[in-house]
């Protein structure tokens, strides 16, 4: 198992969001919904 | 062509070294990072991009419109389990909308794909909707903008192409 990560630089919003996934086995799991998954709003487009 | 303001910029830094901090602590092996909306219709865009990966060493890709379309697809399918047309998937974002139309298998795997268009949640409140609640003008106003915008007329074209597509299929089949 390890850890990857994706971010969305958006127009309004940036997020960033990591999750579990097994070595070869499929498995995918974003870690807890009040873990790491970041949301920044106002990036390029204030709000 | 419209370009990324100092500000703007300094605000995404700032996001985005944070981000890298969070990373670093998780030990995430794989990054994968991507900008869209302003970002790939900015004039500066590379050099906003390069100072991203300068100050945050974070390498982050502009992708297209289409592109943006596939992938958000890919998600929202799979996390709903949808294998087979007939479904439509689309993403109003703050600046685009990026949206997915598959009527018929014959549209192939991922189905038809029509690029971002330029109507976002964020862009069209700061043009319209600049008093709570808005007066009624300003809501006709922006009405009449969205029933001549190039969302509507790009669902139409893809409308259309597909009732050709199946019309087609109906004959040779």
């Amino acid at each position: 198992m390890h850890n990857i990560a994706s971010i969305d630089l958006g127009s309004h919003t940036a997020r960033l969001l990591i999750a579990r996934v097994g070595d070869g086995c499929g498995v995918f799991e974003p870690l807890g919904v009040n873990g790491p998954i970041f949301t920044w709003q106002g990036t390029l487009i204030r709000s | 062509m419209k370009r990324i303001s100092a500000q703007a910029s300094a605000r995404a830094v700032t996001v985005l070294k944070d981000f890298s901090r969070t990373i670093e602590d998780w030990q995430v092996k794989r990054v994968v990072a991507v900008a869209t909306g302003v970002v790939r219709k900015a004039a500066n865009r590379n050099g906003f991009l390069k100072e991203i990966f300068e100050e945050s060493d974070l390498r982050v890709s502009a992708i297209s419109g289409e592109k943006e379309a596939r992938l958000t697809s890919k998600g929202a399918l799979g996390a709903l389990g949808i294998k087979n047309p007939p479904f439509f998937v689309f993403d109003l974002g703050g600046g685009t909308t990026e949206f997915l139309l598959s009527l018929f298998p014959g549209h192939g795997k991922e189905g038809r794909v029509v690029d971002s268009v330029s109507l976002g949640a964020m862009m069209l409140t700061n043009a319209f909707l600049l008093s709570d609640p808005p007066a009624e003008a300003v809501v006709a106003r922006l009405l009449r903008h969205l029933k001549v915008s190039e969302l509507l007329v790009s669902m139409s074209d893809l409308l259309e192409g597909a009732l050709m597509d199946f019309l087609e299929g109906e004959q040779h089949g």
